[in-house]
């Protein structure tokens, strides 16, 4: 990044965490939703704009990391939230792995529903164990405070603070997927995207390949789906359902698949259309439809591919490996 | 004998559930198999069918004039949809055939809930189909007989145009190897028009006949996709026989299922649906690629 | 030792017979080109080699090591490198970026999760090389989509020599190109199979005799005959079933 973008990155975070004084409270809490929203638009682009994958299913682990926070919080007593939201991380990987290891075998329509098949699977799973899960009714998160040696404590009931948590959280992330995105790994997953044959036929496994960034894609969602249980302070098997699961995809087309941020940007736009939108009108959903149909049709690349020309705040956003000067 | 009848209608419940099942994923199968593309919008279309056929017995009283408006309507929706949303994405490649289709369905459902609000709605049987007739030992709703003998009528139809008719072995040679047939001089944009717009009234005329049968709700959309997806997969994508055989599985899946075990259909679909992915991703009868 | 070794090769497509027991021998350092009529085998023969299908029967060893049905990324892995027929390479990615992907496997840094690639300084110097040999160096940063049809298969080259594999495997590298290209693609194919095992198919007699030690016909399914571009031209049922006029019109 040049000077200029130094400058410009630094301003942004400081705004970022200067937020909750300038925000009310309702807004300050879309904010804490368009974080981890965002993150996981991320994740699921790993997926579908990086590796080519698309996959209708990202939200079960989603709701594995939120479940698992939820479970760890109430049975682990003195758990600390960080720990939790690791053991979130933790079992979105594992899943991930799994599901995975039978989903990378497959591709285009019939990996689409392969995820859509497990995501389904666990829907189901979290609706009817209801001993473990409380079915429908949903599982409350009893989410502790954070005792921040030296700087006090971070109370998780105060949406200040929580999004001051989710920031961070939400920025380091982005941060290791990002670089993950610029090594030599990150390159191989395009290449499975671009021609996975030929990679193939230059030496790369492409099971490895597309396993090792389908367990990436899996952790960072269930992260967010741990940040968003423990947000809402409930989760429920609706985490884990299809709509969800479109929504993530919307979010992430809207965006724009090319860009490594444009999900985000799509998440944002959604969260801050639909809450306008359900205001205004009671067909909400409809028109949302019909924005994502008419992006799809006439502006694939979504908004980042429709402003993503030129500047260097927008350079940030449309930063492609292929425009990147070597 | 009296348990021999209760297997019986379950039974034969499941060969009607299943044979409208059919109606639906054979248009479904079809497009797949010719286009390559999973046209989700399809549960759509099956949904439209039915809310045609309330709306039409709501303005004329008459049911069976549903059966010529629906796939009339729907038919032409389809060939627009084909014609200039499909065609156009196709540039882009299957995933994103798969998120239009996605994208139409879900403006399908919306635009369902606003037109005839979130409530299902009753479309009563036509006089005459009414009632029950003595079957097997125990009463057997004529209703459902008739869904069984239009379904197999149609398949049969079916059947007939795709081994007897030159159209007919064209859609097939162009469902095994498209290139092949566009090699051959056949005007391939237009069949696949065809067999866009004739699938997508198929599902109408199945959601017509549904609608007395399940009522129109606009969730029947989403909860027949379910089912579609199940079906192809294991049928074979492409393949109508696997469709068939595919979808009468289902129907007995469903129809039992709800006897013996009501809380895990619907987890047991999935798990045969991933099961089948992962050891024979042709399905059935699926060609393999 | 020979390089390449093919051992009563069988395949078929549902049924219908391709290739009906193909026994032949690359020796190591060679350049032996494979001819035939179109429908004779030759990229199948190609796709069994390199692993993308396992023979019905037969065998197929590299450096006396059987790999056959072995995975493509693990043949690819023992030094064997392919270019393709119809061009097969990484269309929205840069020249740059499709050559460093080949140095980057050469690397074994194919699944590195820590290092960056923009700081990866002796990857950067060997992608350029590689470029420079090829003559793209100029169009390092265009996509591949955007080359020219004659570009685009000197980044094909370029992709199958950036692994430095031992054994090069090229299918019809000149299809398509003008005479021009045709020879600069020669004199490319020469210099970087220098030292190297070459096995060639190709249909441009001119190019066959400019580079071949040693020819193998395939007609039908199986091998006609194998021998020294003089031999090749000189025996009766190769010249009955296959070369014709073509081989007075080489005259070389």
């Amino acid at each position: 990044m040049n000077r200029r973008g130094q400058i410009l990155a630094v301003v942004a975070l400081v705004a970022l965490y200067a937020l909750p004084w300038l925000l009310d409270v309702v807004r300050l809490r879309m904010a804490v939703e368009i974080l981890y929203f965002g993150l996981f638009a991320v994740s699921f682009n790993l997926l579908f704009g990086y590796a080519g994958l698309l996959s209708f299913g990202h939200a079960a682990t989603f709701g594995v990391g939120g479940y698992t926070v939820g479970l760890a919080l109430k049975y682990i007593a003195g758990l600390p939230l960080l720990v939790a939201l690791g053991l979130g991380a933790l079992a979105g990987a594992l899943v991930g792995l799994v599901i995975g290891a039978f989903c990378v075998r497959l591709r285009g329509t019939y990996f689409a529903l392969l995820t859509l098949a497990f995501s389904q699977f666990l829907y189901a799973v979290a609706l009817k164990w209801r001993s473990v899960t409380r079915g429908d009714d949903g599982l409350t998160v009893a989410v502790p405070n954070i005792t921040l040696p030296g700087l006090g404590v971070l109370r998780t009931g105060e949406p200040a603070h929580f999004y001051w948590l989710t920031l961070t959280l939400v920025l380091v992330c982005l941060g290791a997927a990002w670089r993950f995105t610029r090594t030599p790994l990150g390159n191989a997953v395009l290449l499975m995207r671009e021609n996975d044959e030929r990679a193939a036929f230059l030496g790369y496994s492409v099971m490895g390949t597309k396993l090792i960034v389908f367990t990436v894609a899996t952790t960072l969602a269930a992260v967010a789906g741990g940040l968003f249980a423990s947000f809402q302070r409930l989760i429920s098997p609706t985490a884990l359902d299809l709509p969800i699961g479109t929504e993530v995809v919307f979010m992430a087309v809207l965006g724009g698949t090319s860009a490594f941020l444009g999900p985000f940007l799509g998440a944002t736009v959604y969260i801050l259309l639909q809450d306008w939108l359900s205001r205004t009108t009671e067909r909400w959903p409809f028109l949302l439809g019909l924005l994502f149909v008419l992006i799809v049709l006439y502006a694939h690349n979504g908004l980042t591919g429709l402003f993503g020309r030129g500047g260097p705040v927008r350079r940030l956003w449309t930063r492609r490996p292929s425009e990147e000067t070597a | 004998m009296f348990a021999l009848s209760v297997y019986a209608t379950q039974a034969l419940h499941g060969v009607v559930s299943g044979m409208l099942l059919f109606l639906v994923a054979s248009g479904l199968t079809l497009v797949f198999g010719m286009m390559g593309i999973l046209n989700i919008a399809h549960a759509g279309f099956y949904m439209l069918g039915a809310y045609l056929a309330y709306t039409t017995v709501h303005l004329t009283g008459h049911f069976w004039l549903s059966l010529l408006i629906a796939p009339l309507l729907v038919g032409a929706l389809g060939a627009l949809i084909e014609r200039f949303l499909l065609r156009r994405i196709h540039a882009f490649g299957h995933a994103y055939e798969l998120l239009l289709t996605f994208g139409l369905f879900f403006m399908i459902g919306e635009a369902v809930r606003w037109i005839w609000g979130s409530n299902p709605l009753q479309v009563p049987v036509p006089a005459g189909l009414s009632g029950s007739i003595p079957f097997l030992g125990s009463q057997y709703p004529v209703y459902r007989l008739f869904i069984l003998t239009v379904s197999a009528l149609i398949c049969l139809g079916m059947a007939l145009a795709l081994l007897r008719t030159r159209i007919g072995i064209v859609i097939r040679s162009a469902v095994s190897d498209g290139e092949m047939v566009a090699a051959l001089g056949v005007n391939t944009p237009l069949v696949s028009l065809g067999v866009f717009t004739v699938g997508s009234a198929l599902a109408a005329v199945a959601g017509v006949i549904a609608a007395p049968f399940l009522q129109a709700d606009p969730s029947m959309g989403a909860v027949i996709l379910t089912d579609l997806f199940v079906i192809i997969v294991i049928g074979g994508f492409g393949s109508l026989l696997g469709a068939l055989l595919a979808s009468l599985m289902i129907g007995e899946l469903q129809s039992f299922g709800i006897l013996w075990f009501p809380e895990f259909a619907l987890v047991f679909q999935f798990l045969l649906m991933a099961g089948v992915l992962i050891v024979r991703p042709q399905g059935l009868f699926g060609e393999k690629g | 030792m020979s390089a390449l070794e093919l051992r009563g090769i069988h395949h078929d497509f549902s049924g219908l017979q391709v290739l009906t027991g193909i026994d032949l021998e690359v020796r190591e350092g060679e350049r032996h080109a494979v001819i035939g009529p179109n429908g004779a085998g030759k990229s199948t023969l190609f796709n069994i080699i390199t692993g993308r299908y396992a023979p019905r029967r037969g065998h197929v060893l590299y450096r006396g090591r059987d790999i056959t049905g072995t995975a493509p990324h693990r043949i690819a892995r023992l030094g064997v490198g392919r270019s393709f027929q119809i061009i097969n390479t990484f269309p929205r990615l840069t020249v740059f970026q499709n050559v460093r992907s080949a140095v980057l496997s050469r690397r074994h840094l194919r699944l590195d999760p820590w290092s960056l690639l923009d700081r990866r300084d002796e990857v950067t110097r060997e992608t350029e090389e590689t470029l420079g040999l090829v003559g793209l160096g100029d169009l390092r940063d265009m996509q591949a989509s955007a080359l020219s049809y004659g570009q685009q298969r000197e980044l094909e080259i370029a992709l199958t020599v950036a692994t430095r594999p031992d054994l090069v495997m090229l299918d019809e590298p000149t299809a398509g190109l003008n005479s021009e290209d045709t020879r600069r693609a020669v004199a490319l194919i020469r210099q970087v199979t220098e030292g190297r095992t070459l096995v060639m198919v190709e249909h441009d007699m001119d190019v066959v005799f400019n580079l071949a030690d040693r020819i193998s016909v395939i007609y039908y399914g199986r091998v006609l005959a194998t021998g020294t571009p003089d031999e090749i031209r000189g025996n009766d049922e190769v010249k009955r079933a296959y070369l014709g006029r073509k081989a007075s019109a080489a005259g070389r």
